[in-house]
């Protein structure tokens, strides 16, 4: 038995062999498919995964607060910065992603495919950092258009694979920083203009640059106002929507179309010592404010609106609640959906730009808007910016 | 270098396990088997489909290259490149675009024309690129040949 298994294996190599050669040979072109290559393109799509690492890691902190890590309201259009920077540096990392792999093909087909238990390992690293990079931009591309045909939460995935994509770009790092810093000191004979088989080496960064630049010049608009003319792939227009702002999640879809019209509507705001309900007319009546914020999505469109209300403070301080040292509980009429209940954590409570919003660029809120209320807030994403308020409770 | 790359190997081996651990306390169970088939499948669909057809693409440039010229075969690549870039980063709004979506302030781009529009203008880059290298290519032979 012993010797047949040998055998089998041994003609399964011999058939192997030749194949895996002639797939390398096929893909590779040293000039070009250099080490000084993928240290290039490496480094760029290093840093646009660490950008997103980072920005991402931000946006889920204001998303799940930890108690003792109080979050910024200062510059309002912070996370309308971090977020945008987010989606469309994932959106250059697609090309630059694409253009690393290229570069390494050819050592898919290296023979033997396992030489020791740390090439293993090695490998094995690799193979996990490719598929989390190409799954995470695939879903955070799906996660734009809404498009959930992926087996699994976004929100929870995506996090969870970005740290496993980190830690494998770190190991990845430090297995082959002998070979970085090889290409640092700039080998002898290793010319920047090298003329390979498929293309020089010039000529495919040119395209790669080209790819990213062309990528994020017809996408980024969505977010940036300079850009916004040349936005044809992106899911988001700016000034495309109710009032001239695009919006998440319509009244129809989160299902209040009824609830949020109601003659007998009310927002309460409960307190330790008491609740009080407001009638529209009674938030109309409290001294109005009017402010400039950005609403800023997750999924890396924003705009800037003029927003007018009652600021929450005043508001609260009509309620006689105490000013919140604790994250206030916000309720909205949408029954179901993950954010149909949230939490403000204090230091936006007390932050005077928080506004209980009746009005919107100079006419009344759109229901699609969050009609008859919503909280607008500095720095925080839309999807925190509760629609169709209908409670808030102060618990501290 | 040495203390470099440990510390990196166990910094990364520390965030990838903080990956696994997400993974598997926020993450229902039931959804583990999907993650790793997109994972698996994102490693086969690359290697198997999208790199060898890179690879096809990169062989037929190579012979036509002496036949065209340099310059009109990279910026033909490059337009390709461009091309498949953009195509990719749409193609989700293209899907999403066909599935609908009751909120109209979403996908509120023609994106199969635009597409269509890129393609036309970068095939007409491409062509006259292609052309002007291989006119080039044989006025310079006909003039080696002549001296």
């Amino acid at each position: 038995m012993a010797g047949f298994t040998e055998r089998a294996s041994a003609r399964i190599a011999e058939r192997l062999e030749p194949l895996m050669g002639a797939a390398h040979d096929a893909a590779s072109d040293p000039p070009v498919k250099a080490a000084r290559t993928t240290v290039v393109i490496g480094r760029l799509l290093g840093a646009a995964f660490l950008i997103c690492f980072a920005t991402g890691v931000y946006s889920h902190l204001l998303q799940s607060p930890l108690p003792w890590l109080p979050m910024p309201t200062r510059p309002v259009e912070l996370y309308r910065v971090t977020q945008g920077l987010h989606v469309i540096t994932g959106t250059a990392a697609v090309p630059l992603l694409l253009a690393k792999l290229w570069t390494v093909y050819p050592r898919l087909f290296a023979w033997p495919p396992v030489r020791s238990v740390p090439h293993f390992l090695e490998r094995a690293s690799i193979a996990v950092l490719v598929g989390v990079s190409l799954v995470e931009v695939t879903i955070g591309l799906m996660n734009l258009v809404q498009w959930y045909a992926f087996p699994f939460p976004f929100r929870a995935t995506h996090f969870a694979l970005a740290w496993v994509l980190i830690g494998a770009l770190a190991i990845h790092l430090g297995v082959k920083l002998p070979v970085i810093a090889k290409v640092w000191r700039r080998p002898e004979g290793d010319r920047a203009d090298a003329a390979g088989r498929f293309v020089s080496r010039r000529g495919f960064l040119a395209a790669v640059g080209a790819a990213v630049a062309s990528a994020v010049a017809l996408t980024a608009g969505q977010t940036v106002p300079a850009l916004a003319p040349l936005n044809v792939l992106a899911p988001r227009r700016m000034g495309v929507g109710p009032q001239g702002l695009p919006i998440n999640r319509t009244a129809a879809q989160a299902g209040v179309t009824e609830t949020a019209v109601a003659p007998d509507w009310v927002l309460t705001v409960a307190t330790p010592s008491g609740s009080r309900d407001f009638t529209l007319d009674d938030l109309r009546a409290l001294p109005q404010a009017e402010e400039v914020l950005p609403i800023a999505c997750v999924e890396g469109w924003s705009q800037s609106a003029t927003w007018r209300g009652v600021r929450l403070v005043d508001l609260l301080a009509a309620a006689d609640a105490a000013e919140p040292t604790a994250p206030l509980r916000i309720e909205s009429l949408q029954e179901r959906g993950a954010f149909a209940r949230t939490e403000m954590p204090p230091q936006y409570a007390r932050d005077p730009l928080t506004l209980v919003a009746l009005e919107l660029n100079g006419g009344t809120l759109d229901l699609d808007h969050g009609f008859p209320a919503r909280v607008i807030a500095p720095g925080r994403p839309g999807v925190m910016q509760t629609k169709w308020l209908r409670r808030i409770e102060v618990t501290a | 270098m040495r203390a470099a790359r440990t510390a990196l190997v166990g910094v990364g081996l520390g965030l990838a396990a903080f990956g696994g651990f997400l993974v598997l306390t926020e993450i229902a169970p039931s959804r583990w088997l999907g993650i790793a088939v997109w994972v698996g499948a994102a490693i086969l669909l690359h290697d198997g489909v999208v790199a060898p057809v890179v690879v096809a693409i990169g062989l037929g440039a190579a012979r036509v290259r002496g036949r065209v010229g340099d310059r009109g075969v990279t910026i033909a690549q490059g337009a390709l490149v461009v091309g498949a870039i953009l195509t990719a980063i749409t193609v989700p709004a293209l899907v999403a675009s066909t599935l609908g979506n009751p909120n109209p302030t979403i996908l509120v781009g023609s994106y199969g024309i635009a597409l269509a529009v890129i393609w036309a203008v970068l095939l007409v880059v491409a062509a006259i690129a292609l052309r002007v290298s291989r006119t080039r290519l044989l006025r310079a032979e006909r003039a080696a040949r002549t001296k």
